[in-house]
């Protein structure tokens, strides 16, 4: 293991978790298309991917991090039953090895505040 | 509104209107630490994985099957090495990992056992291949890989023969021809029993040392090439190419350093909390089924990890403002000098007052006299167990499971044991669940007893030499110590390690002398290299019995140190006793006449000389003058008996210095080295044992008086590594 990447990896964790919309941080594979493009890469796990414009001041994600490639990319978390069963070629599986349950957590937070749903910020 | 409701071991958190769901631009999740808020409402934070079963069924997100590491401090396991810490997010300091669920409509897929050891197998497997640089044959461990790559370097791929590693996506075996060929057999989730650990994945989970790991071959590149989605069955043969490749332990070691903590220190004991979320309202029946289901797969780790490792999924009851009911107010006392508060003993606690054995079903009052299995019994016998309740409330759902220990060695006799590893479902007797601990009506502890039959077909020799351990423990487990620890150290935890020899003479009106050998085992598979100490007690002696302990070996120089006694007994170099040969009668007359002589001088041993053996009869004349020829009026000395007399320089004191012996004494009985025991209250010896080593002793025992019959002796045997720290023993009972 690069060990070099486990400690850009906290580093990363703690400047980007923060962010609106990230859900998590992690490290592992650079996937292009169903394919490893890099085994050695930084995860960041968004909501969704926006348009450099529409990303929320100073919050826009590198595509790369210390020297590690950055791979954005946003996770699986719902599965139907028929894709639950025997996993096939191509076959996306959940993602939640890095999702941070914690964000998820200030996340329904904010859905159930009042004050938020009232000024339609979810 | 969501509720909480506990049925059994599973926490239930009936959600109607789904306020636990979170709305992502993706999809619908549940937000987890919410749900383990709940939970942490009713109970302690006491788990070190959390499982949500998710009631997709109901209306809920299909969250899948997955699992998410909180935290980790173990290293030489892969990519996951090092430190990482998300407990902070749950408010926990226990939880390790969380893994979800979703729930198949008949618990057979999701939730299939396959899976749930799979998930949370992901707290230690299987990370080996993440980053090596090319050419290493640790890549060869996750190829090939079809399935999403999001989890190629999660998982075995599907060309290393893992066995019915549970850890991996195809679920096949490979399967040697014989002729460098293989077929491939398909399993599925539905093969709950097929599924465990390879002895990689254990070495990973730190229950093995690196040497117990064998090769691991690669099927690489197989001729045919496998599809893409494998059906059901065996197929093949299936040739490798260029041939199989080997990954060895070397290759995880050299490249991820070994594994720590290793397997002498890493935690064993795992609580588990299972957390049901649903939108609709089970039937009793649903959650009975989800209860067992739970059971199955605590029964099937254990046996998937060889009883190296356990998971207690029991939800521990702490004193909260709802309850005030306490999990750790259950207890065993360890020694029959205990009282009835826990750690109040004061005697040895292999001899627990609180796991026996009786002839008869005595039901819920039994008698408290310990009756071990006679040789040669038909009838069952039956095994008692007594919970002790220090609370006030009643506590539901206890279960005690009966074992007998040391299984991988016949049920010999040992002295220390370590739970889990010795308390081995390969050496379950039976379990009672279902139990309600009942307090104290006056004074507590209330004492519950419960029992299990113990049929005559699985007690294993019920020789009168050799008697096996009972070990017992109760279900709620202690949180901690969770490594590998003795009975004392665990209030749950009972042993009854007593074997009893019994004098069944022919002629109760006329006994004759005996003697016994007794085997038992020292030292424990899972310690490492160190010197240990025996000591031998007698709770009860007499002096008609005369004991010598056979080190088998592990004193070498005890041939070269002890005095020679040949007598008149069944017993020599060439004629080896066990346990097995039970009670033997003989003619103790020569033996006590010689053993009387020996004992009689104060001599502590051999000379280093030469020795002359003296018929009876003999007469060696004094005269007064060289040239003098002998005649009647010699005076002579005649040696009366046999005599043995030794010439030379006192033997050097090496072995005792060495092996620190004390009220032990070097003896040759019939050209076997043994160690007399000369005087009972300070016998002991000091033994150096290897890693892992496990010898076998034994104590050979020689009643040689008519007197005294009826009587009882009680010797304890003891081993410990210094004059405080006791690791374990055993008590013999010799009924005279």
């Amino acid at each position: 293991m690069n060990s070099r990447l486990h400690e850009v990896f906290f580093r990363a964790k703690k400047k980007y978790l923060p962010y609106i919309g990230v859900l998590g941080v992690g490290y592992g594979s650079k996937i292009r298309k169903k394919t490893i493009v890099a085994q050695q890469s930084i995860i960041v796990l968004v909501e969704r991917k926006l348009p450099e414009d529409q990303v929320p001041k100073g919050q826009v994600i590198p595509p790369d991090f210390e020297g590690f490639p950055v791979d954005i990319r946003v996770p699986r978390i719902v599965m139907t039953e028929e894709e639950q069963v025997n996993p096939v070629p191509g076959f996306i599986e959940t993602d939640y090895e890095w999702i941070n349950l914690g964000k998820i957590h200030l996340i329904h937070l904010r859905q159930n505040s009042p004050k938020n749903n009232a000024e339609g910020k979810l | 509104m969501t509720q909480q409701m506990i049925k059994d071991n599973i926490f239930v958190i009936y959600d109607p209107s789904g306020e636990l769901i979170v709305t992502l631009a993706n999809g619908d999740s549940i937000d987890e630490v919410e749900a383990f808020t709940k939970l942490l409402g009713d109970f302690g934070d006491d788990y070190d994985f959390i499982t949500f079963i998710v009631d997709n069924q109901s209306g809920l997100p299909n969250v899948g099957t997955s699992a998410t590491k909180i935290f980790n401090d173990i290293t030489g396991i892969g990519t996951w090495s090092g430190n990482y810490n998300d407990r902070a997010l749950f408010g926990t300091n226990k939880i390790l990992t969380v893994t979800r669920h979703s729930l198949d409509s008949d618990l057979s897929y999701g939730v299939s056992i396959a899976q749930l050891l799979h998930e949370i197998g992901h707290t230690w497997c299987f990370y080996l291949a993440g980053g090596v640089p090319a050419g290493n044959p640790l890549a060869l461990l996750c190829e090939d890989w079809p399935f999403d790559p999001i989890g190629k370097y999660g998982h075995w791929g599907r060309w290393p023969d893992n066995a019915n590693s549970c850890m991996d996506y195809d679920q096949a075996e490979w399967i040697a021809t014989g002729n460098g060929q293989y077929n491939r057999k398909k399993h599925g989730d539905y093969e709950a029993d097929w599924f465990g650990y390879h002895p990689l994945d254990l070495y990973l989970m730190g229950l093995i040392p690196p040497g117990e790991v064998p090769p691991i071959s690669i099927v690489q590149n197989p001729n045919p090439p496998l599809d893409a989605v494998e059906s059901g069955g065996t197929s093949g043969p299936y040739t490798p190419t260029p041939g199989v490749a080997q990954v060895t332990i070397t290759d995880v070691t050299s490249y991820w350093g070994y594994r720590s903590p290793d397997y002498t220190q890493g935690q064993r004991v795992f609580h588990q909390a299972w957390i049901f979320i649903t939108k609709d309202q089970k039937s009793d029946t649903f959650y009975d089924s989800l209860n067992s289901w739970q059971k199955n797969f605590a029964n099937k780790f254990r046996k998937a990890t060889g009883g190296r490792a356990l998971i207690d999924a029991s939800l521990l009851r702490v004193k909260k403002p709802s309850s005030q009911i306490d999990y750790q107010e259950l207890f065993f006392r360890d020694s029959d000098t205990s009282g009835d508060i826990y750690g109040t003993d004061t005697g040895y606690f292999w001899n627990s007052p609180d796991l026996w054995v009786r002839k008869n079903d005595e039901g819920t009052s039994p008698g408290l006299e310990h009756q071990p299995p006679v040789k040669g019994q038909t009838q069952s016998s039956w095994i008692y167990a007594c919970i002790n309740n220090a609370g006030g409330p009643p506590y539901p759902g206890v279960t005690v499971n009966f074992y007998l220990a040391n299984w991988a060695n016949k049920f010999m006799p040992g002295t220390e044991f370590l739970f889990p590893v010795d308390w081995n479902p390969n050496g379950l007797i039976g379990s009672v669940t279902g139990i309600t601990a009942t307090p104290g009506t006056v004074v507590p502890p209330g004492k519950t007893y419960v029992r299990i039959e113990w049929p005559a077909n699985k007690i294993p020799d019920a020789a009168t030499c050799s008697h096996p351990c009972l070990l017992a423990e109760i279900i709620p487990l202690e949180v901690t110590p969770s490594g590998l620890h003795h009975v004392f150290e665990n209030r749950k935890l009972a042993q009854r390690n007593i074997t009893i020899i019994d004098n069944t003479t022919p002629d109760p009106q006329d006994p004759q002398p005996f003697m016994f050998v007794y085997d038992f085992m020292i030292g424990n598979a899972h310690r490492s290299s160190h010197v240990t100490r025996l000591h031998f007690t007698s709770v009860k002696q007499s002096e008609d019995i005369h004991l010598f302990l056979d080190p088998c070996g592990l004193m070498e120089e005890l041939s070269d140190a002890g005095e020679s006694m040949e007598v008149d007994l069944p017993f020599s170099s060439e004629r080896v006793l066990s346990s097995d040969d039970g009670v033997i009668y003989i003619n103790s007359s020569d033996f006590l006449k010689k053993l009387s002589f020996r004992n009689s001088g104060s001599h502590t041993g051999d000379l280093n000389g030469i020795t002359i053996s003296i018929p009876s009869e003999t007469e060696i004349g004094i005269l007064s003058d060289p040239d003098e020829e002998p005649g009647e009026q010699t005076l002579k000395i005649r040696f009366c008996r046999d005599t043995t007399l030794q010439i030379g320089y006192r033997k050097s004191n090496t072995i005792r210095k060495k092996y620190q012996i004390s009220g032990l004494k070097p003896v040759i009985l019939n050209g076997v080295p043994l160690l007399q025991v000369t005087d009972i209250r300070s016998a002991g010896l000091q033994l150096p044992l290897k890693r892992g080593q496990t010898p076998k002793l034994r104590l050979i025992g020689f009643v040689t008086s008519r007197k005294n019959r009826g009587q009882t002796v009680e010797y304890d045997i003891t081993e410990s590594l210094d004059e405080k720290t006791i690791l374990g023993g055993l008590r013999l009972q010799v009924n005279l």
